[in-house]
């Protein structure tokens, strides 16, 4: 049977790759592996989503700065002048908690289309799909770091000083947030790869979900009327939502109540806790999103040999 | 890549067998093709009829057969024979409903040329984007980046969006960046039709060049010819079906059959004269032809470089200039003779009312064993307007043995002697790379 020429085979990649109707060899740690080996390929696209972003754009980069410096100059506006609070710092407050949760939404987005929006990619050549949605959410912890050296800018300019001592929850909340996005965006690509309207909904839920963390209002507002109705353990339903103690626990951190003047501190009462009760409300926000992210694995896992026939 | 399972398919040959590049087992694909996917929750929740059947296609069939390494292997299929799905399955971009596949080594597709690249970004960046794509190091890129840009011709605008370049460009810079970045195993989905016919004869030299170099090619196509040019084994599918794994001019024949009989189920019947099929009293056309026949017996079948006579039967309603035009194609539509009577005898057909009949012969067709289709019919003598509908004459077989893959049946003598000495006349040989060594006529004798 055998009429091929017996030429020398250059050498090369030793890689044996089986394909089969069966996913379930798959095992979780073959999936991270399979991305780990292509973390080249992960940082590739990553620069490509970056760059692509804002190709054709004359100051290019620079929107990724001038984007949320607009839209906090138009809240702090609407916010000190037409609704005014009491809220010292606003800028600081409001840019500290939309730089959190823009890297939750912006991810989220992205990597819920990561798959749909590039059918040009996954019907042409294989490649470990889960790296789609990780580089979605990568590039977006790009711009999320161009927007945090904004609120470095602010900070300085009003010269107050973070929590230094909490820095490394900052970091923990952006991690949660990293994973969180990460396994609810692999379960939203794989779903708008069938449904088309997941990022129309999504969409929906971002808004709501904007407008139930305390971005624009303060953690105390709402907790402090729970606690008032229902009694102190309520408190506890507010944190169901996990995005509340990564937004609080940045707002914390950088916009820091603790170093304002005495009368200024009222409205942050509730926030003024000490660092194990931040821990505490991190880590179960991690353990979520952390089995969010291992559901969103397997998920990914069991449908993605079905993407490309309906792309 | 994936791991190797702890479980394996028994049937597989070992891993690390030396010779296979790629094992495919018991490969079967279906698809649910009921109606349209839906893509909305709205249509899949709301519209979903209960009794909605759903309609299953098999795309591809229980199919097995392994590709040796170092060997330029074939896919020869019509369009929707499950070819490309069987491709994209060995890609990896499909899974297959059963079945496995193993491949050895990295492998890279050209499913589509161009494809896969980001239209915001340059040529260059594409280029490294690739090849991160194909699981390649930044230096190796680095090294061959230069042959990639002067393959494709594209130094001048490496630095522009891909955005901005023509579909030829794009092409170009797909098929350099695939063949250069060198997998073990490449893919080939009919895309070596690009570009000019200059760029087309540098991308055959490339895959020359690609497969003498040791490496593994797939080739997929539905011409025949190409295949057979290239391809050390092919593949021929029909309705998902593999129908033959072997030699490429047995493989096209089976091709050429299997497209035959594809013709014949669709309902194509040749005997019959096209006029007779919806309104006949509708046209009213000066000239008719009424019947037809190739041959003299009942099976129109001929041996290479015979004569082939035929006749067809005219109904003339009106004394007016015409001429008949014969064209004969094979299986694949290419035409092989397109010719009018005014060709022949320099002057319009002018018959008088009634009926006639018009013999032909065909002298020496020199066509390769197969079957051919002919059609005959009348037009004006500028050839601008044609007088009745197409009469087909039907199937035309030529029967035998031909050693070699081209269209033609042509013998060819070759001799040896020493080169002669004065530089200016090149010696003489036989240039046919098909052939083997023999000195008898390559276009043997009919075995009927």
């Amino acid at each position: 049977m055998l009429s091929s020429p017996a030429s020398p085979i250059a050498p090369s990649s030793t890689t044996t790759t089986l394909i089969s109707s069966d996913h379930t060899h798959r095992t979780l740690r073959s999936q991270l592996d399979a991305v780990w080996q292509r973390r080249d390929l992960l940082a590739n696209l990553t620069k490509r989503e970056v760059k692509a972003r804002h190709k054709n754009s004359v100051i290019g980069f620079a929107w990724n700065l001038l984007n949320p410096l607009l839209q906090m100059v138009v809240y702090t506006v609407v916010f000190t002048y037409f609704m005014p609070g009491r809220t010292p710092l606003f800028p600081i407050k409001l840019l500290s908690a939309m730089a959190v949760f823009g890297l939750f939404s912006t991810s989220l987005n992205a990597a819920a289309t990561s798959v749909s929006g590039n059918s040009a990619l996954v019907l042409k050549i294989w490649f470990p799909r889960e790296i789609l949605p990780l580089s979605a959410v990568a590039s977006n912890l790009v711009t999320f770091l161009s927007r945090v050296s904004i609120l470095v800018i602010g900070l300085v300019a009003y010269w107050h000083p973070p929590a230094w001592s909490m820095l490394w929850l900052a970091a923990l909340a952006v991690f949660v947030t990293l994973v969180l996005a990460t396994g609810l965006g692999l379960l939203l690509a794989t779903a708008n790869v069938f449904f088309r309207d997941t990022q129309h909904f999504l969409d929906l839920v971002l808004m709501a979900l904007f407008w139930f963390t305390p971005v624009i209002w303060n953690y105390d507002y709402l907790a402090a009327r729970i606690i008032d109705h229902f009694g102190p353990e309520w408190e506890r339903i507010v944190l169901l939502n996990p995005l509340i103690p990564i937004v609080t626990t940045f707002q914390r951190v950088l916009h820091n109540p603790a170093a304002l003047p005495l009368e200024d501190q009222g409205e942050f009462t509730l926030m003024l806790r000490p660092n194990s009760w931040y821990l505490t409300n991190l880590g179960i926000a991690f353990v979520v999103s952390a089995i969010t992210l291992v559901v969103g694995l397997r998920v990914f896992r069991r449908y993605e040999g079905a993407f490309a026939e309906s792309l | 890549m994936q791991k190797r399972p702890p479980s394996i398919d028994t049937n597989m040959p070992p891993s690390g067998d030396g010779d296979i590049a790629i094992a495919l087992r018991h490969i079967s694909k279906q698809f649910n093709t009921g109606t349209t996917p839906d893509k909305t929750l709205k249509e899949r929740l709301i519209l979903r009829r209960p009794g909605r059947s759903s309609t299953i296609l098999n795309a591809v069939e229980d199919v097995t057969f392994d590709v040796y390494k170092g060997e330029t292997f074939g896919i020869l299929g019509h369009n929707g024979s499950g070819k490309s799905t069987l491709l994209k399955m060995i890609a990896g971009i499909m899974r297959p409903s059963s079945g496995t596949i193993r491949v050895e080594g990295r492998l890279a597709a050209l499913l589509e040329l161009g494809a896969g690249f980001h239209p915001d970004l340059s040529g260059r960046e594409n280029i490294f984007l690739n090849g991160s794509i194909l699981d390649l190091d930044r230096t190796y890129v680095e090294s061959v980046y230069d042959e990639i840009v002067d393959f494709a011709e594209l130094d001048e605008f490496i630095d522009m969006q891909v955005r901005h370049y023509s579909s030829g460009m794009r092409a170009r810079l797909g098929f350099s960046v695939a063949t250069h970045l060198q997998p073990d195993v490449l893919l080939v989905d009919e895309v070596l039709a690009v570009g000019d016919e200059n760029f087309q004869q540098k991308c055959m030299h490339r895959v020359d060049q690609f497969r003498s170099s040791g490496r593994t090619m797939v080739l997929v196509s539905h011409s025949a010819s190409r295949v057979g040019q290239m391809c050390n084994r092919v593949a021929v599918f029909d309705r998902g079906q593999l129908l033959f794994v072997g030699k490429p001019q047995e493989a096209i024949e089976n091709y050429r059959e299997a497209l035959e009989n594809r013709r014949l189920a669709r309902g194509a019947n040749y005997a019959t004269i096209e006029t007779s099929s919806d309104q006949p009293d509708e046209r009213n056309d000066p000239v008719r032809l009424v019947d037809g026949a190739i041959g003299t017996g009942d099976k129109p079948t001929f041996a290479p470089r015979d004569d082939v006579p035929l006749w067809v039967d005219l109904d003339v309603d009106e004394e007016i200039d015409f001429r008949l035009r014969l064209v004969l194609r094979n299986p694949e539509g290419q035409t092989l003779v397109n010719r009018s009577t005014m060709s022949m005898a320099n002057n319009p057909f002018r018959l008088p009312r009634g009926t006639h009949r018009v013999h032909f012969t065909l002298r020496d067709l020199p066509l390769r064993p197969g079957p051919y289709n002919l059609v005959v019919f009348a037009e004006s003598p500028d050839g601008n307007t044609r007088l009745d509908l197409p009469c087909r004459l039907g199937k035309l077989r030529v029967e035998g043995r031909l050693r070699g893959v081209g269209h033609l049946a042509v013998d060819i003598d070759h001799r040896i002697e020493p080169r002669p000495t004065n530089d200016l006349t090149t010696a003489t040989r036989s240039t046919d790379q098909d052939t083997e060594p023999v000195s008898a006529p390559l276009a043997s004798s009919p075995s009927r």
